[in-house]
């Protein structure tokens, strides 16, 4: 038997024990901090093994290797990836060989892979593809090596994760693979995900358990794992930090985290182990304290979810809408702007549908769309309301669902073998809903009986497949009524499926088609099929008697309430835009194109744009700051919003110098500190500060204190802004502090990033501390001020 | 048959950590607002009004099967106390308690008006039992070499009824320790005690 079907075993019998820390175990022993810890590690091998052995040695049933940071990106060199984490696997595999743990059984060996530390597309520039092929790679050199079981962790955006499943089990299909992500004390993940849409995307993923580790101690964490047990059939893993640092030291005890870790036993949990700041005496504390027992059993809910990197929308609850006016079918303008390549466009025309509990996309004709069209497209619309794919290649298919990030549907599926196996494959990897249509190759059934029929025909070619009926949509097909087609086949068949029990869907418009007036038959369709238990209504979402009516039937149906708050929404129908509130709307939804079209609008009518700037773009900012911190926005968001931000500026600036030129609020020398590689925060504060009229000069990561108050002292920068990640490299604020005061440099320091807080920054003497990227603007305007 | 040991604690040794505390009293991170001086007062409380006391037994089992335990001269009936206990070859039972001080003082506060206070030092009460079970825990697996633990149960947790308090106080003879057991609910007194099992398992060879 290998190592993945003994942890599978081992899971049947009882909670199984992972070991604790790598990078902070070995800062212990004596890495400097700063350093690169699979390299470290390999270089001071002895080091290495003697706590690998440690870890054996403290009771622990599966030890991982070192590797987290071992993909090309993280390791900095891809020629590197595969001698480097062959050569740790081996490590781990040679101190686990022939040990048995605490209660006798043998000591397995998983490998530990975490994120690239680079941002998907369009947050970052990393695409989905190359993500793949880095953890492909990885993936490959540990395999090789002899490992089966995997540990994806720390991920805090679910394209990302799915990247990395997809390529371990590509490279080992018998291979155990547990993908977790690290959440907020609020619950989330940094990119907005929550436990449950985690949870839902992995029961659908070929992966074998999931779960959460890393993000702060383990109390935060228990809610987010109990949440993950009630919704998930799969086992949960779990691996807290032991608190956070203070001065230098984690702030909890062995004996503390034990008692958390059999909390987290009895919620359910069953892999258990600890992240940063954990070592073999923690371990040692939670194999005793949770001792041998099963899983604990907990009453599970199994969710019809549809998901997005940042939504969640329950199915079978009530009539939901699917906004349907991504459709280049006779519109000229949308036509010309897919043949253009204009995927902005697209992505307005998907956030104006923003009321929309799902966007339908359909692209039109497929052979006609320029190259990384789709890409673009479902890429940028990974966080918002979940998607509908309507597009019929199977290569464009693959394309949406891989970019997609959470659960969206097929739309659609007809009752065909040969149909089905070029497209079923795609969800049955990617997750996913299908659409099944009461229609096969001699086209749609008549009567209620012959599309019911079809429908069942269909459903068991999808299970003969492997693909879970309780996964399809069925449609009972909405035909025109100019065509002489009464609906009363409609609602039959719609009865019966709902008798059946299946989930339904339906395009409403489609009744209408070649009549006039259609807004009120479509609306009254609506009515009768939502007041007849269909689930989901392909619609006009823009016409306000869709939406009235879609109201009145949940009302009616008593389900009245929202699942999640959304976002104000723009206003195309209204007779006098108010140009400037939707220039603010769009700034806060990220929508570019939105915002520049506004913004002309504006220009054209004369508005200064400094006006525009005060009146539309910094309230909009201080709108999504506010947002951010009641945890409604997501650093996709932010970004979103601040690139939005920054078409503005573009378009305006030009305006500004013709009438003087914009004034320089200050100049501002960024850097993340030495050792540091970690940008992203650095790189929003630096957007920010520029849209807040800054003047930024940006030198990067990993910048050593001199680079650094040399470059502000040749720039006379008005405040050096300082980032740091890690509790390893903060101690570099404090020599930059030292040497700003030693040379007497006029400008003030400010300090950010994940682990430093107010009191740090007073500690080493900073002039300001800002937990965030909009803090970072009021707080550098509150230096120059000398407040 | 062996006889029952009594374990003498300091308040310090078994203080829970503040944010047990907290926990217990649904006051999560995101909720904590300034509880935790509240919280920090009821630890000094405790610290000063508990006498944390254990009385424990550990025995070999007789006969274990499905839904059936004998160990010394108690049969127990529990389906989910055997399914624990799978494996093991010894048991330990054991009650606690911190003694009537820190319950009486949280009446005091309560009578004369100090609810709040009242309410965060009964929740540190609690956490307080359940941190002296986890320290009887730690100096059983101290001195039991090869074995290893199984998970702590509880009479109360599944089938394993709250009735079995009574064999076990009285085997125990938890008197010593100043438990004992109200006839006809089975509660223990004081209120802030428990009981509980522990399996010891032989790894495999």
């Amino acid at each position: 038997m290998d190592q993945a079907d003994k942890l599978r075993g081992l899971l049947g019998r009882r909670v199984v024990f992972l070991d604790g820390a790598s990078g902070t175990e070995l800062m212990k022993r004596g890495m400097p901090r700063g350093s690169r810890t699979e390299l470290w590690a390999l270089d001071n091998r002895d080091t290495l093994m003697e706590m690998h052995g440690d870890y054996v040695r403290s009771g622990a049933d599966v030890i991982l290797t070192c590797t987290f940071g071992g993909t090309g990106i993280k390791l900095g060199d891809a020629d590197m990836v595969e001698r480097v984490n062959h050569e740790l696997a081996v490590c781990a595999l040679k101190a686990a060989s022939g040990s048995k743990n605490a209660y006798g059984d043998p000591v397995l060996t998983g490998a530990s892979i975490g994120p690239t530390g680079r941002l998907l597309h369009p947050s970052g520039d990393l695409s989905w593809e190359e993500a793949y092929g880095q953890f492909r790679k990885q993936a490959s050199a540990l395999a090789d090596a002899g490992i089966g079981i995997f540990f994806l962790e720390t991920f805090s955006d679910p394209r990302e994760l799915k990247a990395a499943a997809l390529a371990v089990r590509d490279t080992c299909p018998g291979g155990f693979i547990s993908a977790q992500m690290s959440f907020e004390t609020h619950g989330l993940s940094l990119s907005g995900t929550s436990p449950t849409a985690l949870s839902a995307l992995m029961e659908q993923l070929p992966v074998d358990a999931c779960g959460a580790n890393c993000s702060q101690g383990p109390e935060e964490l228990l809610p987010v794992i109990q949440e993950m047990v009630r919704f998930s059939g799969k086992p949960i893993a779990v691996e807290p930090n032991a608190g956070l640092p203070v001065d230098g030291k984690w702030e909890m005890t062995p004996e503390r985290f034990a008692e958390w870790m059999e909390d987290f036993a009895w919620g359910g949990a069953s892999l258990i182990g600890g992240c940063c700041g954990t070592g073999p005496e923690h371990v040692r504390e939670y194999v005793s304290m949770v001792g041998s027992r099963p899983v604990s059993e907990v009453e599970k809910e199994e969710l019809k979810l549809l998901t997005s990197v940042d939504r969640t929308v329950r199915l079978d609850q009530g009539l939901l809408t699917v906004g349907e006016s991504i459709n280049p079918t006779g519109r000229k303008s949308l036509q010309k702007s897919i043949s253009n390549g204009d995927f902005f466009a697209v992505v307005s025309l998907a956030r104006a549908q923003g009321r929309a509990d799902v966007i339908d996309v359909n692209l039109g004709l497929e052979k006609l769309l320029p190259r990384g069209f789709v890409h673009e497209v479902f890429s940028r619309l990974s966080i918002g309301p979940p998607l509908s794919v309507d597009l019929s290649g199977p290569g464009k298919i693959r394309t949406a669902f891989q970019e997609m990030g959470g659960i969206g549907i097929l739309n659609s599926l007809i009752a065909d073998e040969e149909f089905i196996s070029e497209r079923i494959d795609i969800l049955l990897r990617h997750g996913g809903y299908a659409v099944l249509l009461p229609v096969d190759r001699r086209g749609p059934g008549d009567t209620p009986e012959e599309r019911m029929d079809i429908l069942k025909r269909g459903l068991a070619i999808l299970e003969e497949r492997g693909f879970s009926g309780k996964r399809v949509i069925a449609d009972p097909l909405v035909r025109p009524v100019a065509t002489g087609d009464g609906a009363g086949v409609l609602f039959r068949t719609l009865e019966l499926l709902k008798k059946d029990g299946h989930l339904t869907i339906a395009g409403i418009s489609n009744v209408s088609h070649g009549m006039p007036g259609r807004g009120p038959l479509n609306a009254s369709l609506l009515a009768a099929l939502g007041t007849r238990g269909l689930d989901l209504a392909i619609a006009d979402v823009l016409d306000p008697g869709i939406v009235s009516t879609h109201r009145s039937v949940r009302i009616l149906d008593g389900r009245m309430e929202r699942l999640e708050m959304k976002l104000p929404e723009l206003d195309p129908q209204s007779a006098s835009p108010d140009f400037m509130a939707i220039l603010r709307k769009s700034i806060i939804i990220g929508d570019r194109r939105q915002t520049e079209a506004s913004a002309r609008e504006l220009l054209e009518a004369g508005t200064d744009p400094r006006k525009i700037i005060e009146t539309g773009l910094a309230p909009a900012m201080e709108k999504v700051g506010e947002l951010y911190s009641r945890r409604k926005l997501f650093l996709p968001h932010l970004i979103a919003a601040a690139e939005a931000s920054r078409v503005l500026m573009s378009l305006l600036t030009p305006r500004l110098e013709e009438g003087g030129g914009p004034e320089s609020r200050g100049k501002v020398v960024l850097a993340s500190v030495r050792g540091d590689v970690h940008d992203i925060g650095k790189n929003l504060v630096a957007l920010f500060l520029s849209n807040a009229g800054f003047s930024v000069v940006d030198l990067g990561k990993d910048v050593d204190c001199r680079t650094i108050v040399d470059r502000a002292e040749e720039e006379d920068a008005d405040i050096i802004a300082l980032s740091a990640l890690m509790s390893t490299t903060a101690p570099e604020m404090e020599k930059v502090v030292k040497l700003v005061r030693e040379r007497g440099i006029r400008a003030g320091v400010m300090v950010g990033g994940a682990v430093i807080t107010g009191d740090y920054a007073g500690s080493i003497g900073a002039d300001g501390y800002a937990r965030n990227a909009f803090e970072a603007v009021s707080e550098a305007v509150r230096i120059l001020e000398g407040g | 048959m062996p006889r029952p040991e009594l374990m003498v604690f300091q308040p310090l040794e078994v203080l829970p950590g503040e944010d047990r505390v907290l926990a217990r009293t649904g006051c999560p991170p995101s909720r904590r607002g300034g509880f935790g001086v509240e919280a920090g007062k009821a630890l000094g409380t405790l610290s000063e009004t508990a006498v944390p006391r254990a009385a424990v037994l550990t025995m070999r089992i007789l006969e274990i099967d499905e839904e059936l335990i004998r160990t010394g001269n108690i049969r127990i009936q529990s389906r989910s106390l055997a399914g624990s206990l799978s494996g093991a070859e010894l048991v330990s039972l054991f009650a606690v308690t911190i003694g009537p001080g820190p319950e009486e003082e949280a009446r005091r506060l309560q009578q004369e008006g100090y609810h709040t206070a009242s309410f965060f030092l009964d929740g540190a009460s609690s956490s307080m039992v359940e941190r002296l079970s986890a320290e009887v825990l730690r100096r059983l697996a101290s001195k039991q070499g090869v074995h290893m633990p199984t998970a702590r149960f509880a009479p109360g947790f599944g089938d394993f009824h709250l009735s079995y308090q009574r064999d076990i106080i009285e085997l125990l003879n938890a008197g010593a320790a100043g438990i004992t057991l109200q006839e006809d609910s089975c509660m223990l007194l004081p209120v802030k005690s428990g009981t509980g099992v522990i399996g010891w398992i032989r790894p495999i060879s």
